[in-house]
């Protein structure tokens, strides 16, 4: 799992990740590359990230993507990023392509959906919270006896 | 004077009264807790939530909702945010809390 302060270098990631599983003798790599688009007059989004739990979440994921002979990777940005940048990469690498075409359907959605990081709008230099597109994670709503599984 | 000064040299001895002080001290604060039921945690608010960090008296998350009931800045958060203890993910509103637990609120997400 790799971190950085805004947008990612997506051509050295890329690189980086495809030699590493080069000498692996695996037959699939699959990179999604998620890329910041113009909407609603946006400059650039915004990331919050809660370090210990993405961590944890990751981990559980690399133990996964391990009992199916597979391996997962990571990185995101914290801070602005610009329209027309990229914010996030993941990638599946395994032996046979269905592996990882299925898993990195699982982990880019299960990603979206439990990892603990905020998105913000930037407009006219302001951070505004995309709270619309955001989803309560799983086990929220616990203090209000509304839990959501 | 020659007790004393056996007590301060003998170190066998001065163990013993250590520990029995030290007994004393613990059985003082477990009878403080047990009377009270409270114990200190610090609670965090991520992301947009944006407040600083708060210590509260609290023994268990049921407290901690009535806590954030009563706050404005606070109240909408409490439907739709997960809550962590020391960074894992509770699913259990009955979690007994212990003195120095950290708590987490976690507010909706969406990364990429």
């Amino acid at each position: 799992m790799e971190l950085y302060t805004n947008a990612l270098n997506v051509e050295e990631i890329s690189n980086r990740w495809y030699e590493s599983v080069n000498s692996l003798n695996y037959g699939a790599l699959i990179t999604f590359v998620g890329i910041i688009r113009e909407e609603n007059g946006i400059e650039a989004l915004s990331f919050d990230i809660y370090e210990p739990i993405l961590k944890s979440w990751f981990n559980k994921w690399q133990e996964e993507a391990k009992s199916r002979g597979a391996i997962v990777k990571m990185a995101h940005a914290i801070g602005d990023v610009r329209v027309g940048e990229s914010s996030y990469i993941s990638a599946v690498a395994s032996p046979k392509r269905r592996v990882a075409l299925e898993l990195i359907d699982e982990f880019v959605e299960d990603f979206k959906a439990n990892a603990p990081i905020w998105k913000y709008d930037v407009i006219d230099g302001k951070r505004v919270y995309a709270q619309d597109r955001s989803t309560p994670m799983s086990g929220a709503g616990l203090l209000s006896g509304e839990k959501n599984d | 004077m020659t007790f004393f000064l056996l007590i301060l040299t003998n170190r066998n001895i001065n163990l013993r009264f250590g520990k029995v002080y030290t007994y004393i001290i613990n059985l003082k604060f477990k009878m403080f807790y047990l009377k009270n039921g409270k114990v200190m945690v610090k609670v965090e608010f991520l992301g947009p939530i944006n407040l600083e960090p708060i210590e509260l008296d609290i023994s268990n998350l049921k407290e901690l909702a009535d806590f954030m009931q009563k706050k404005p800045e606070l109240k909408e958060w409490i439907g739709n945010s997960a809550v962590a203890v020391n960074d894992v993910i509770v699913n259990s509103i009955d979690y007994k809390l212990k003195s120095g637990d950290k708590i987490s609120i976690l507010p909706p997400v969406c990364g990429g």
